[in-house]
């Protein structure tokens, strides 16, 4: 299955840090990164919202 | 499980710091006396399966009970703590002892003390210990790490709450009457109230985070953990940066003619609130109205754009904060810490300047919550203490709080005990402008002397 863009740099930035996870590991930080990024999309509309 | 009533005040480490500060003023307790039975308390079995405590620093702490007591036969009054024994989360520098943060990786010995810990010793408190913490003050239980994870005197079954999981427990135990833990996201008030103790964050600033291990700068804070809200006052003042009021100046003045805003909805809206916190806090802003308060129900900003917020900036200097010491020591986190860290490897630079721009305009909207009121009240947690079991293998366990926001705004904000479901304390939240924890304290303290939630101690730990 090919992976996606974040996953893919996700896994650059792991390995630019010296690690190698185990994959559920992998998986479980993805997770958590995606959340991450689905705060900021919120932020960047209510932001907009507020300040417009 | 049933409570217990409280025991008469015992001599020495059941005593509220005002009156073992009377009593060693009197003469009538040494501060080498009052360390004894801390220790005592600490070592006992009882105590030593608490694992609050890091490392017990009992050499230099005799040195500066030895001290105190003759600065007293001096005459020499060093302030409220003096000759009081206290301990702060393994996250402050110690002189001299390697500042761990709870984990495997390795840390040389702090030069000097952070800013708290002298301020402690200035101001003659005796530093008995340091206070086990989640790594890194990130998540927990990780019961994979070298230290095993601090437990709940109310039930060992149940999660102290963290990331001040070791100064919660500790007081709860009656090991110490008052520790200083860190707050980021709610890691002082959480261990609070899940552990039945008081906890008081303050404003961002109050106090200094100089030799603190940092997690996220622009939310960490630094405040004490205490048996009662006005021992949690006198252990603010004494590690306090200049200029603040005092936290301790209008205990006693009752909550007559203020004017309290409830925060219900923030609670009662949401699916994860369990019904006996909400009921909890109901009869909560009915003991205030009781004692004189105006309640008044408030509808603050919403609570999730204070999460996505929060989250971001946490995330995102958090990852910053480790990456050098990710990259020289990855391996020796734990895997709880380490995943929880990761997760801000995406964010941008531009990511957090958003985050920072959205949490100044959710303080200004906070700020407008608090035209017309004096405080605000809510909930800390909206369940009681989760099970241990929850988190084997260092699994993240997602457990609903409304702190978050307050470490967003920086306004200060009291956890207190006010009520108990299955044998497990609840802690209501007071928020107050910023600088008004004199505010937080007179009602908080008010809230004390209305009821006995306060005079509750856990089974078996009623007695020395």
């Amino acid at each position: 299955m090919p992976k996606t863009t974040d996953e893919t740099e996700l896994r650059e930035r792991l390995a630019e840090l010296g690690l190698d996870l185990p994959e559920a590991d992998v998986a479980e930080v993805l997770d958590w990164a995606r959340r991450g990024r689905a705060s900021v999309e919120r932020l960047k509309g209510w932001v907009a919202e507020r300040e417009a | 499980m049933s409570l217990v009533p409280a025991p008469d005040l015992a001599p020495g480490p059941d005593l509220s710091i005002a009156e073992a500060g009377a009593a060693l003023r009197a003469g009538r307790l040494t501060a080498a006396g009052l360390l004894d039975a801390h220790l005592a308390r600490i070592r006992s079995e009882q105590g030593a399966a608490l694992h609050a405590v890091e490392v017990l620093l009992e050499e230099t702490a005799r040195a500066e009970a030895a001290a105190a007591d003759a600065a007293f036969a001096e005459g020499r009054d060093l302030g409220p703590l003096h000759g009081i024994p206290v301990g702060v989360k393994a996250l402050f520098d110690v002189a001299g002892l390697p500042t761990t943060g709870g984990s495997r990786v390795p840390a040389p010995p702090a030069a000097a003390d952070s800013a708290v810990v002298a301020r402690l010793r200035a101001g003659g408190a005796v530093v008995a210990a340091t206070l086990a913490t989640y790594e890194f003050a990130t998540v927990g239980p990780d019961d994979t790490l070298a230290a095993p994870p601090a437990r709940n005197p109310w039930n060992p079954a149940h999660v102290t709450g963290g990331s001040s999981s070791g100064s919660a427990a500790a007081v709860a135990g009656g090991l110490l009457r008052a520790t200083i833990g860190t707050d980021t996201g709610g890691s002082i008030r959480s261990p609070a109230a899940f552990s039945g103790v008081v906890g008081l964050k303050p404003s961002h600033g109050r106090v200094s985070a100089a030799g603190l291990l940092p997690l996220s700068p622009s939310l960490d804070h630094a405040g004490p953990l205490a048996a009662t809200v006005g021992d949690a006052a006198l252990a603010l003042d004494a590690v306090s940066e200049p200029g603040w009021r005092p936290a301790a100046g209008a205990l006693g003045q009752g909550a007559e003619g203020l004017t309290i805003g409830y925060a219900r909805a923030w609670l009662a809206d949401d699916p994860m609130t369990d019904r006996s916190v909400l009921k909890a806090l109901d009869d909560a802003a009915s003991v205030l109205s009781l004692a004189g308060a105006r309640i008044r129900e408030v509808v603050p900003p919403e609570i999730e754009r204070f999460k996505d917020a929060g989250a971001t900036i946490l995330a995102a200097e958090a990852m910053e904060g480790h990456r050098a010491r990710i990259m020289a020591h990855g391996a020796a986190y734990g895997r709880a810490a380490l995943k929880s860290l990761l997760g801000g490897l995406l964010l941008t630079a531009e990511d957090l300047a958003l985050a920072r721009r959205a949490a100044a305009l959710l303080t200004a909207e906070m700020d407008e919550t608090f035209a017309g009121i004096d405080a605000l009240l809510t909930a800390t947690t909206l369940a009681p203490a989760p099970k241990v079991s929850a988190f084997a293998g260092g699994r993240a366990v997602w457990t609903p709080m409304r702190t978050l926001p307050f470490n967003v705004t920086g306004h200060p904000a009291l956890s207190l005990p006010c009520g108990f479901a299955g044998g497990l304390p609840i802690g209501a939240q007071l928020v107050a402008r910023k600088g008004a924890e004199d505010m937080l304290c007179r009602i908080g303290h008010a809230f004390e002397m209305a009821t006995d939630v306060a005079l509750q101690r856990p089974p078996g730990f009623a007695t020395a």
